[in-house]
C-alpha cells in the first residue's frame, strides 16, 4: 500500500509529516532557503512512492460568496475559471465550493470561492514536488477543514465562529452551515496560555464587530464561538472567553477533539496543526487548489493503481469464478462417483436376473428377432386340408361332377406358374388366403340336354358358394354360352358328348 | 491531462502486470472451465450408462417371463433342427421313411439351392430357406393330407407349403396308384450369414 506523508505550510516554514493508523510521525522542517529546498527535494527523493498532500495555513487567503446561473459542464466551468479569475487575479491556487442552489425559479447556484492569494509562498514547495515527480494528492487550506472539525467534535456547524490556535497564528473561521466563508489569521506574539486565552478573547470580540459590519451576521444575534485548547490552557480559556450576548464561547479540549477525529498522537500544545493533518488524512475535502500541472504525478499513480486494480480485480474475479467452477466440477466428480456405484448395484442386479434364463448363444434382442421371425413363419404354414374337406363336401352333393385336378396354393393366386417340363406350379403365397383351381367334367350320359348339363354345373357352383368365405369364378364352362365367346353345335353326336369339362377358381380366407 | 513520454515509461510495469494479473485470470478460467466441462462429460457418461443399465434392468424385469417363453421357444428350434446348417442327409431320409410309412407308391424330389429370406441383420443369425419340390403318386387323396402334416411334424426344418397340385392318374398305375401330386414348399432353418459363427 503507498504511504502517505502530509505536509504542513505556514508562513515561515514547511513541516513533513509520515501519517500511518492516525499516526503523525514528524519527518522533518524546511524553510524556504536554497539549502532547505535542495534537503525537501532529497526527502522527496528518498520517498518518492509516497502520496502527498499539503496543508496551507497561510495569511494570504481569499473566501468569496458568488451566485452564477444554473449551468453544467464545460460552461459551468469556464463561468467559474472567469469568476476565480476576476477574484483572486494573479493566483493560479484558488478553487470552488459548491454551497448548493438558491431555491428561486432561476435556480441559481451558490459557490463559496477559496484562494492562497500570494503564490510565491506556495510555488517553491510545489514545483519541487513537482520536480520529484511525487503524487501530490492536493493543496488544501486549514480554513477548508473549520467546518469538518465542527461536525466531527458533534458542534453545531449552521453558524459559528471556529478559533484555533496554529504555530504563531491564531486562525478564526466563521463557518455557515458546515463551510468555511470567512476565515482570517492574526498572528500570536505570546504563545503562552494565558497569552492564547487573552488573543481568543479579543479577536472573538473583534471578528464578531467585522463580520457584522460585513453584514455576514445579524448584531442581535447570538453566536456561538468554539475555541480549541490544549487540556491544561482550557481552564484559563474558559476564565478569559466570557459570554456575551453576541458570543457564546465553547472551550475544546484539544485532546478530547484528538480522540474524536482518531488522531492517536495528541498535540503537546495548544497548537492544532496535528488535528487538521489527521482530518486532512482521514477525510480530505473534494475541493483543493493545486492546479492539474502540480498532479500530474497523482494522476500517474491513479493510473497506475487503477490498472493494478484492474489486474487484481479481474485476478480475484477469476479465482472467485474459478473456485465456483471447482466447486461445481467436485459436486459433478461426487454425482458420478455416486451414479457409478448406483450403475455396479444396477448391473450386478441385471445379472443376478439374467442368471436365472436358460443360457443361450445368442443375445435378447436376437431371441427376440428370431422368435418374432419365427412366429411370422409359422403363421405361413398351410395345408390344404381344409381346402379339400370343403371340395369334398361339394362333390358328395354333386355325384355327376368328376374332378381330373385340383391346384391348391397358399395365397391368393395371380398367374399360374410354369414349372420344370411345363408343368404348372402353384403361384407363390400371398399371407392369409388360399387358391383353389379345380379342373373337372359333368357326365350326365348322351341322353342329358345341354340344360341339364348346365344346371348341374350351376348347382355344384352354388354349393361352392355357400360357404362365403370363397369367391369363386367360373373359368371355364362345360358349355360356352357366352356372347362374347363362340358357340359350335351339330346334329351329329360327337365322340364324348356326354362329357363336358369345366374350369372353376377358389379364392378363401384360410386359417394357418 | 496531457501525458509525456516518461509517463509511458511510467507506466509499463503496473500496465504489464495488470496485463500479467489479467492472463492469469482468464488462464484460471480457462482451466477451470475445462476441468468442469470434463466433469460434466464424465458426469453426463456415468448418468447415460446409468440410465441404459437402469432401462435394460426395468426391461429385463418386465420380459423375464417373455425372455423365459422365448427361450423355451429358442431350444425347442435347436431341438427341432432348425438351428444350424441345414442337414441335407437326414432330409432325404426323413423323406423316404415317410414314404415308407405311408406306403406310398412313388415319390421324387429336389432340393433347391439354399437362400437367406431376410436381410442382413449385423452378424446376427438369419433364416434362409431350401425349396423343394416333391411328386408323389397316390392310392388316394388323403395320402397327401397325411404326408403334409407328418413332413412339417417330423423335418428338422420349418417346412412351409407354398402348393400342391392333385391330378387323376388316368389309368391307374401298375403301382396301384390312382393320383400324382406335385407340391412345392420352402424348408426353413436358421443359420448365420456367411462368415459368421453358428448360435
Amino acid at each position: 500500500m503507498t504511504a502517505r506523508r502530509l505536509l504542513y505550510l505556514d508562513s515561515q516554514r514547511l513541516s513533513a509529516y509520515a501519517w500511518r493508523q492516525g499516526r503523525l510521525q514528524p519527518e522533518g522542517t524546511f524553510e524556504n532557503r536554497a539549502d532547505d529546498l535542495a534537503r525537501f527535494a532529497e526527502y522527496l527523493r528518498l520517498n518518492a512512492a509516497s502520496q502527498y498532500q499539503l496543508l496551507a495555513n497561510l495569511a494570504e487567503e481569499g473566501h468569496e460568496i458568488e451566485t452564477i446561473p444554473f449551468l453544467q459542464g464545460q460552461d459551468r466551468a469556464a463561468l467559474i475559471a472567469r469568476k476565480l479569475g476576476q477574484h483572486f487575479l494573479g493566483t493560479p491556487f484558488a478553487t470552488a465550493i459548491p454551497l448548493g442552489y438558491e431555491k428561486s425559479q432561476r435556480k441559481n447556484e451558490k459557490l463559496l470561492l477559496t484562494a492562497l492569494t500570494n503564490p510565491a509562498a506556495v510555488e517553491p514547495w510545489l514545483e519541487a514536488l513537482r520536480d520529484a515527480e511525487v503524487a501530490l494528492a492536493g493543496l488544501y487550506t486549514v480554513a477548508q477543514l473549520g467546518g469538518r472539525l465542527l461536525a466531527k467534535l458533534g458542534r453545531p456547524t449552521r453558524r459559528a465562529l471556529l478559533l484555533t490556535c496554529q504555530d504563531h497564528s491564531v486562525r478564526e473561521s466563521l463557518i455557515l452551515d458546515g463551510q468555511t466563508v470567512f476565515s482570517r489569521l492574526v498572528s500570536l506574539a505570546d504563545s503562552s496560555i494565558a497569552g492564547i486565552a487573552a488573543r481568543y478573547s479579543s479577536e472573538a470580540a473583534k471578528l464578531h464587530q467585522y463580520l457584522v459590519g460585513k453584514r455576514l451576521l445579524s448584531r442581535s444575534d447570538t453566536l456561538p464561538v468554539f475555541a480549541v485548547a490544549h487540556p491544561v490552557a482550557t481552564g484559563a480559556v474558559r476564565q478569559a472567553c466570557v459570554d456575551t450576548p453576541q458570543l457564546a464561547f465553547d472551550i475544546i479540549d484539544s485532546h478530547f477533539a484528538a480522540r474524536q477525529i482518531g488522531l492517536k498522537s495528541f498535540p503537546d500544545d495548544s497548537r492544532c496543526e496535528l488535528l487538521f493533518l489527521q482530518l486532512l488524512a482521514a477525510a480530505p475535502p473534494r475541493q483543493q487548489l493545486a492546479p492539474a500541472i502540480y498532479r500530474h504525478g497523482h494522476r500517474i499513480g491513479q493510473i497506475r493503481a487503477g490498472l493494478l486494480a484492474l489486474g487484481g480485480i479481474g485476478l480475484f474475479a477469476s479465482a472467485l469464478f474459478a473456485a465456483q467452477l471447482l466447486y461445481d466440477a467436485h459436486e459433478l466428480r461426487d454425482e458420478a462417483r455416486t451414479l457409478a456405484a448406483s450403475e455396479a448395484e444396477m448391473n450386478w442386479r441385471y445379472r443376478e436376473i439374467t442368471a436365472t434364463f436358460p443360457q443361450l448363444s445368442i443375445d435378447n434382442e436376437t431371441l427376440r428377432r428370431v422368435t418374432d421371425r419365427q412366429n411370422r413363419l409359422l403363421a405361413e404354414q398351410r395345408l390344404p386340408d381344409a381346402a379339400f374337406r370343403m371340395l369334398s363336401r361339394a362333390l358328395g352333393e354333386a355325384p355327376n361332377v368328376q374332378v381330373d385336378a385340383i391346384e391348391w396354393s397358399a395365397g391368393e393366386k395371380v398367374l399360374p406358374a410354369v414349372g420344370q417340363g411345363g408343368a404348372q406350379l402353384p403361384s407363390p403365397a400371398m399371407p392369409g388366403s388360399e387358391s383353389i383351381v379345380l379342373r373337372g367334367s359333368i357326365r350326365l350320359g348322351p341322353a342329358s340336354t345341354t340344360r341339364q348339363v348346365l344346371a348341374t354345373f350351376e348347382h355344384f357352383v352354388d354349393s361352392l358358394r355357400v360357404d362365403r368365405g370363397n369367391e369363386v369364378t367360373v373359368t371355364k364352362q362345360p358349355f360356352e354360352i357366352e356372347s362374347g365367346r363362340p358357340l359350335r353345335g351339330s346334329d351329329v353326336e360327337e365322340e364324348g358328348a356326354g362329357q363336358r369339362n369345366f374350369v372353376i377358381q377358389i379364392q378363401r380366407r384360410s386359417a394357418p | 491531462m496531457t501525458f509525456e513520454r516518461r509517463d509511458f515509461a511510467r507506466l509499463r510495469w503496473p500496465f504489464l502486470l495488470a496485463l500479467v494479473m489479467l492472463a492469469a485470470a482468464a488462464a484460471g478460467i480457462w482451466w477451470s472451465l475445462k476441468f468442469e466441462r470434463v466433469a460434466r462429460t464424465e458426469r453426463d457418461a456415468a448418468l447415460q450408462t446409468k440410465t441404459q443399465i437402469e432401462q435394460r434392468l426395468r426391461q429385463v424385469r418386465n420380459e423375464e417371463q417373455d425372455i423365459k417363453t422365448r427361450t423355451q421357444q429358442f431350444h425347442a428350434m435347436e431341438q427341432a433342427g432348425i438351428v444350424g446348417p441345414e442337414r441335407r442327409l437326414d432330409w432325404t431320409e426323413q423323406l423316404r421313411d415317410l414314404q415308407r410309412s405311408l406306403r406310398l407308391p412313388g415319390m421324387t424330389y429336389e432340393f433347391g439351392p439354399q437362400t437367406p429370406i431376410e436381410g442382413p441383420t449385423g452378424g446376427g443369425p438369419v433364416f434362409h430357406a431350401s425349396p423343394l419340390r416333391v411328386q408323389l403318386r397316390l392310392l388316394h387323396e388323403e395320402d397327401l393330407l397325411n404326408f403334409l402334416p407328418r413332413l412339417q411334424r417330423e423335418a428338422s426344418a420349418l417346412v412351409l407349403v407354398r402348393g400342391c397340385k392333385v391330378s387323376r392318374l388316368v389309368p391307374s398305375g401298375a403301382d396301384g396308384a390312382n393320383l400324382a401330386a406335385e407340391c412345392a414348399m420352402d424348408w426353413v432353418t436358421l443359420r448365420r450369414s456367411a462368415g459368421a459363427r453358428q448360435p
